[in-house]
């Protein structure tokens, strides 16, 4: 009788993770530092350079970064993921894989009623437990630990290349280059660019 | 007279004792040589080792398999009658199904969605089919009660509705380790000196496929290494690896691992069994494959079909022949062929497996 009420208790209890699983999520308008938080952006080094043997301010951009940046959208891109092998589940599978799931329980159920082995009912016992243990434990995905907290990157002696409260602005050419890693914009000098106006 | 007598039984027990004991080690020595040639193979050169093994014992292994399970088919089929009658039905529809269903993609041109529902449909056919099956082994014997095969085969249709790709990459992957079951199933009966040599080999796989992983977790994809020029065939190969299924792990470590599974699985087929089959029949050597003598089918004229047996074994041994011909003539075209009506094969093994345990 003990036996039999401390299972509906454990019964009662597991069940009560997918209760609280039909709660909806609380709704968070999510702030552009909170945005930032979830999806750190890529990182790379920055190099602004001035030459003299340059007329046009260009920015040349690592292939392999933009091979990673390609990677990432696609990624992010919805429709290049339907020749993904693992699909998003669709409804008709959720469904009937729900329907497996409590067939597989009512048969289990069925089965550790009718056997007479010690040894069945006191598996049946333990995975009980454990599939409460794991109820109670699907809790904790209500409350997701915060991602950590992306590294502040050093922006170095860059901050020196612009003055405060002003912007400097350009046209630039962008070109691939093979050397990997860094960014680099390169500016003509001060004399070539004055040089190339008077002449102009 | 009677103490000497017994001193000379105990001294031949002794002798037999220990060739039992040297044989089985001289057995583990050669296990562990395949198991290290195979991963070694099977990490340096996936798609060549691949090809080559495939072509070499894909047909022979099945005329193996095919004779040893006409070895386990008893003539008279008594209580087992229901048993090996859903056994049969089940592998007919099941194979009858499976090949149909490219047939049917092609015709109705299914969608992505079309084939997942279709593969998921006839995975959950095969586990009922083997859920079944147990459940009916399970009757055949009073103190058994395997009445948990249907629950535990509902949870697995569940699964496999979540994703049936790669529930049916997980059967690529563990149809190869069934023929160590057998193995050990075999051996339990034939040569339990043998036992624990062979548990120690089995113990040593999974430490060959965690050394195949971790040396090659990281590897480049296999048609970007330059062991192939990434053609058609190659894409096949790590198609069948389940590289377009787990996109994000190297191609070069799925394949290598699927064959060196699939060594091993020739392996036991081509080599162990018959092996150990060989050595307990003692020196008139009945059992030898190429003897159909020892055949229950074969034996027994009364209830048996001794030349219909014969020579379903002699055609299929030129099937095997007509397979090489075929891999020489389109390697590719065979292969895909081959992979689809092996999927016999591999159904037969699960009511044989049932039948031993």
């Amino acid at each position: 009788m003990k036996l039999r009420l401390c299972s509906v208790v454990l019964s009662l209890a597991s069940l009560a993770a997918p209760a609280f699983a039909d709660i909806p999520a609380p709704q968070h308008i999510p702030t552009p530092q909170k945005a930032r938080r979830t999806a750190p952006l890529p990182a790379a080094r920055m190099l602004i350079e001035s030459r003299n043997d340059v007329t046009e301010a260009r920015l040349q951009i690592p292939q392999n970064m933009l091979r990673q940046l390609r990677a990432e959208l696609e990624r992010e891109d919805p429709a290049s993921n339907a020749s993904a092998g693992i699909d998003s589940s669709s409804p008709t599978r959720t469904i009937i894989a729900g329907v497996f799931l409590s067939l597989a329980l009512a048969f289990a159920g069925v089965f550790v009623a009718r056997t007479r082995s010690r040894n069945v009912r006191q598996l049946a016992a333990v995975a009980l437990v454990l599939i409460t243990a794991a109820g109670a434990l699907a809790f904790k995905t209500l409350a997701n630990a915060r991602p950590p907290e992306p590294r502040i990157l050093d922006a170095g002696t860059l901050r020196r290349a612009t003055t405060p409260n002003e912007g400097l602005n350009g046209v630039i050419r962008i070109e691939i280059v093979d050397e990997p890693n860094v960014f680099k914009l390169i500016v003509p000098a001060a004399t070539t660019a004055s040089t190339t106006t008077e002449s102009r | 007279m009677e103490r000497a007598d017994n001193v000379g039984r105990f001294e031949w027990r002794a002798t037999g004792a220990g060739r039992d004991e040297t044989s089985a080690s001289v057995f583990a020595c050669a296990a562990l040589l395949v198991f290290g040639a195979a991963a070694l193979l099977a990490a340096w050169m996936p798609l060549r080792f691949s090809i080559v093994t495939v072509f070499l014992f894909a047909g022979p292994h099945n005329w193996f398999e095919l004779r040893y399970f006409l070895a386990r088919l008893p003539a008279r089929l008594g209580r087992s009658r229901n048993f090996f009658c859903v056994a049969f039905a089940g592998i007919a529809s099941l194979i009858a199904a499976y090949a149909a269903l490219p047939l049917l993609g092609h015709a109705f041109m299914w969608t992505g969605d079309e084939w997942t529902l279709a593969l998921g449909v006839w995975n959950s056919l095969f586990v009922l089919w083997l859920a079944a099956l147990v459940w009916m082994r399970g009757r055949q014997t009073p103190r058994r009660d395997w009445s948990w095969s249907f629950p535990v085969a509902f949870a697995l249709v569940a699964l496999n509705w979540l994703a049936p790709h790669v529930f049916s990459l997980g059967l690529v992957y563990l149809h190869p380790l069934v023929a160590l079951w057998f193995l050990e199933r075999h051996l339990r009966r034939t040569r339990p000196g043998w036992l624990r040599a062979y548990h120690l080999c089995l113990a040593a796989l999974p430490l060959c496929i965690g050394l195949l992983w971790w040396q090659l977790a990281d590897a480049p994809a296999l048609a970007a290494a330059g062991e192939s020029s990434g053609d058609a065939l190659a894409l096949r190969i790590t198609n069948h690896a389940g590289a377009n299924i787990l996109p994000g792990v190297s191609s070069h470590l799925l394949v290598a691992t699927h064959v060196f599974l699939e060594t091993i699985h020739y392996s036991v087929w081509l080599l162990a069994l018959p092996l150990a089959g060989l050595r307990v029949a003692g020196g008139a050597r009945r059992d030898a494959p190429w003897r159909f003598d020892s055949l229950p089918l074969v034996r027994h004229t009364r209830r048996g079909w001794p030349r219909l047996i014969r020579t379903a074994l002699i055609l299929s041994a030129v099937c095997v022949v007509l397979l090489w011909l075929a891999f020489l003539a389109d390697y590719s075209t065979t292969r895909d062929l081959y992979f689809t009506l092996a999927m016999a094969h591999v159904l037969a093994e699960a009511p044989f497996l049932l039948r031993m345990l």
